[in-house]
């Protein structure tokens, strides 16, 4: 796509953002309508129409609380990363972060517990924070561990399953998972992997010069507006730009929860190999926030294996639809797909591997 | 829909002033939204009440941030260049040439909003509206059998706190948690329970199932419990329930003939309307 254009590099970033940046999300939502317009046109009988008309009243009522949950994790880690645009500058993320690709993974598996994010706020700070700078591996694994690596989220999953393999097996797993495609991530270059805009606050390290410090924000240079307003202003700008993507995500998300039966994928969902797959497509499913999904998995722990349990609890919260969606104001489309299948290939082989060999 | 960069009305959108009073106004509006689901009494139709704080606190945190694109605003008017539609042209089709040089420039890259990203996130106002707010009911549990069917997997014994409650105070739940513990009902006990009529065939011996949804966290989440109900001669027979009423229900448990959750005897049937907390929470 850069090479189609006359124009200087920049400019065809900013083209690419116009033309192939923009209706991505309208894509998404497009394609929502069109699904529900295809079976709204599937009904004939008056019965089908009131069931219907139900079911519709039923994706907006889930949509709906999918978003007004999310809208307080997202505004906030939006206000967060308008104050590390404002107020961090990047000399004290490479003093702070570790240059070690091994120290680094694990500093970002480990950062949740200094920034207690959900997978809603998490994606805006970590954006924010590439553009200043931080290391691709140290973001990707907060991004993937910060959701269950946080206070919040560990104390109800330990009020769920107790002191037990479950709690720890979560904890641990999604470390290493997280840890593990941080590491991989190592060996990309950050233009590769993310998008022109999140890199468009960086410094010119990475460019031909063309990008300097005043070039993404023109806020920069309104030297009469005092900082907070400044950070304020950049929060808005990111709770509109990542808000599309979550409702997007959160249309599809409760799309497929009023149309999915989830007892299709229950029954078919069974063995130590099946059940894995089954609870990590609920959990990619559901999208439910990661400090109640404990009590979600609870509901299935009868009748689920542990594996699939760690399947339910570790690849949800680094997953899902609203947050697949998420990452794609961050990282390039190639990369999001990455993310899902790193995680689901590296949460499916433990799970399945606890379940043959562990097998509690 | 991207083609809108190119027509008058995409200029006149994309001109520093518009975007900055359409971006604030929108949070307002979400903000508000937010607002009157509180006022309203409807927000528990949608997230727990334990996080109704989350709430307000994203209401304050809309406004606030909303009024801060005032400050952009008045920068706007105060730009020298008045920025019109030539302007805005040309730094839509020459941003680069010199980076930073004014306002107009900045904001040409992907923080502009088009037209079709105003439309989506204004979607849960739009859709808010157009939609009366109704908290989840029978056709959720068209695709929830395995909560409301299979009714041993549903929330085993950790969660439950309260089975020291008077049993005429127990809710569906708090029954349904007691007979997973293995609790049997007692001669004296005498349960009176509120819950929507779900006429579904699975169970034999009853009429049907009065079913509440619990929440955890926010509607997504939910989950049905129910007791079977059968009635008691004298009461309204199958026929004349409604799928989807809410009812309240006094009567005594059934000895039980197995199976976890024993029927429940309606001695005394009558419609209520809807509670104003819908939801159960555990």
């Amino acid at each position: 796509m850069d090479q189609t254009s006359p124009l200087p590099q920049a400019a065809t970033e900013r083209a690419e953002n116009r033309w192939f940046g923009r209706p991505r999300w309208g894509i998404a939502a497009f394609l929502v309508f069109a699904l529900l317009v295809v079976l709204a046109s599937s009904i004939n009988t008056p019965q089908a129409r009131f069931f219907a008309a139900e079911r519709f009243q039923t994706f907006v009522t889930i949509f709906l609380s999918l978003f007004i949950e999310a809208a307080p994790f997202l505004i906030a880690g939006s206000i967060v990363s308008g104050f590390i645009a404002v107020y961090v500058n990047e000399g004290m993320v490479e003093r702070y972060i570790p240059n070690h690709p091994l120290l680094a993974a694990l500093a970002g598996s480990g950062l949740g517990f200094i920034f207690p994010v959900c997978e809603c706020g998490v994606v805006p700070v970590t954006r924010r924070l590439y553009g200043k700078g931080l290391p691709l591996p140290v973001g990707i694994a907060f991004l993937l561990a910060a959701p269950v690596i946080n206070p919040v989220v560990i104390f109800s999953t330990y009020a769920a399953f107790g002191w037990g393999p479950v709690l720890w097996g979560r904890v641990v797993f999604s470390m290493l998972v997280a840890f593990s495609v941080g590491l991989i991530f190592h060996l990309a270059r950050p233009r590769e992997i993310l998008l022109p805009e999140t890199l468009a606050v960086s410094s010119g390290r990475d460019d031909s010069g063309v990008h300097d410090h005043s070039h993404d924000h023109s806020h920069h240079h309104g030297g009469s507006r005092p900082g907070v307003w400044q950070a304020l202003i950049m929060a808005g700008d990111d709770f509109l730009d990542m808000g599309r993507y979550l409702i997007a995500g959160a249309m599809l998300a409760a799309a497929m929860q009023t149309i999915v039966p989830q007892s299709t994928l229950l029954t078919i969902g069974q063995g130590p190999i099946f059940s894995v797959f089954v609870m990590m497509a609920l959990a990619y499913i559901l999208s439910v926030c990661s400090t109640v999904d404990a009590f979600i998995a609870l509901a299935f722990s009868n009748a689920f294996t542990t594996g699939s349990l760690f399947g339910f609890l570790v690849f949800g919260p680094m997953v899902d639809i609203k947050s697949s969606l998420l990452f794609m104001g961050v990282f390039r489309r190639r990369t999001v797909l990455y993310l899902i299948l790193l995680p689901l290939a590296l949460v499916a082989v433990i799970g399945v591997f606890w379940n043959v060999q562990v097998g509690v | 829909m991207s083609q809108n960069s190119g027509t008058m009305t995409g200029r006149l959108l994309r001109l520093p002033r518009v975007q900055a009073a359409l971006k604030g106004l929108l949070l307002l509006g979400l903000g508000i939204f937010l607002f009157t689901r509180i006022t309203s009494g409807t927000l528990n139709y949608y997230i727990s009440q334990r996080f109704d704080w989350l709430t307000i606190a994203a209401v304050l945190g809309l406004f606030v941030v909303g009024l801060s694109y005032r400050h952009l605003l008045q920068e706007a008017d105060d730009t020298p260049a008045a920025p019109g539609g030539l302007a805005s042209e040309r730094s839509g089709e020459a941003g680069s040439t010199v980076a930073g040089d004014s306002h107009q420039h900045g904001h040409n890259h992907s923080h502009t909003l088009g037209w079709s990203g105003f439309l989506l996130i204004s979607l849960p106002i739009i859709l808010g509206l157009l939609v009366p707010p109704r908290p989840l009911g029978v056709a959720a549990l068209q695709n929830r059998e395995i909560s409301a069917g299979g009714l041993d997997s549903v929330l085993p014994a950790a969660v439950g706190s309260s089975l020291v409650r008077e049993s005429s105070e127990r809710t569906i739940l708090d029954w349904v948690l007691a007979f997973h513990q293995g609790e049997r009902p007692a001669e004296t006990d005498t349960a009176d329970v509120v819950g929507f009529v779900y006429l579904d065939d699975a169970a034999d011996e009853a009429e049907f199932t009065l079913t509440r949804f619990v929440v955890g966290c926010c509607a997504a989440d939910a989950m049905a419990v129910g007791l079977p109900v059968s009635l008691a001669a004298g009461l309204p027979s199958e026929g004349e329930l409604e799928e989807g009423q809410w009812v309240r229900v006094v009567g005594q448990f059934a000895a039980s003939t197995g199976s976890s959750i024993p029927v429940l005897v309606a001695e005394k049937l009558e419609a209520v309307p809807e509670p104003n907390q819908p939801y159960l929470y555990p």
